[in-house]
């Protein structure tokens, strides 16, 4: 099976909630997920955020719903990492 | 579960920057109950021959009058103040925004706020009639009802100020004491005007 581990998304988010706390409500969304974000550029409304979710297997679909539920926008994916465990040729 | 739903609100109010005026319309209106059913009261305690109901009656009425007013005042001007700054953060965000917690937020709060405006004096109203329903159902309570009454009101008002007082983090019962000088000139003030 083929496992997102890593990716790295653009998003804008509103100023509420604070990146600590929206920061935290990703990394809930799974066990072991581990979540950075860096703030790329910042207006009196919103902000950009690069944001990196590393884990096991992440589940995108989960994550681009907590972003669109804390009022955030996924623009883009900017970079993916998948491991495929399985070893059809091996 | 009830946690879980009261986490969830305090996080609805937070977002929509009211958790801050949910408290302080509580204890605002609350205050404005307690304060108008002391005059009502006084005005009573001054009359001659008013029966019991009658005193009972007008501040049922009075209390139901501010209930109505705090919820429907408060949720007109509150949903107004949502709705305008979803709007601007809509255009920020270049989005709809209606799978956000923010856009439940604007519906929500508005809705809290009205309550917290509206129960809170009628709560008090109804907390300074007990003494009177108490005396109405035939309970000897050693004082006159309209008196124990007017002790309820002062009681909760001091008490309205104890919370302020903490609010603030000064002291309890200095704070207190302050809500109760703004009933005592209130009163004073009645007097005057009763025996004018």
């Amino acid at each position: 099976m083929a496992r997102i581990t890593q990716l790295v998304l653009d998003i804008l988010k509103p100023h509420h909630p604070p990146l600590p706390e929206f920061t935290r409500q990703l990394a809930e969304l799974h066990a072991g997920l581990r979540v950075t974000a860096e703030v790329v550029e910042i207006d009196d409304r919103t902000a950009t955020l690069s944001v990196l979710c590393e884990g096991e297997n992440i589940d995108l679909e989960m994550i681009t719903e907590a972003i669109s539920d804390m009022g955030g926008s996924l623009h883009s994916i900017d970079k993916v990492q998948v491991i495929n465990d399985n070893s059809k040729h091996g | 579960m009830r946690r879980k739903l009261g986490k969830r609100l305090h996080s609805l109010l937070r977002l929509s920057g009211t958790h801050g005026i949910v408290r302080r319309y509580a204890v605002v209106n609350g205050f404005d109950g307690a304060l108008t059913m002391l005059g009502m009261l006084l005005g009573f305690y001054i009359s001659a021959d008013i029966q019991l109901l009658t005193v009972i009656n007008a501040c049922l009425g009075v209390s139901v009058a501010l209930a109505v007013s705090g919820v429907s005042s408060a949720y007109i001007s509150e949903s107004a103040e949502q709705q305008q700054a979803l709007e601007v953060l809509r255009g920020a965000m270049v989005s709809d925004m209606a799978d956000s917690a923010h856009h439940r937020a604007a519906r929500v709060a508005p809705v809290l706020v009205a309550l917290a405006n509206g129960l809170s004096p009628l709560l008090m109203g109804l907390l300074i009639m007990l003494p009177l329903w108490l005396a109405h159902l035939g309970l000897d309570l050693g004082v006159a009802p309209v008196e124990a009454a007017l002790a309820t009101a002062l009681l909760l008002i001091f008490l309205l100020g104890v919370f302020l007082g903490r609010i603030r983090g000064s002291s309890l019962l200095l704070s207190g004491l302050l809500t109760l000088l703004i009933a005592g000139i209130t009163s004073l003030v009645i007097f005057l005007l009763g025996a004018a």
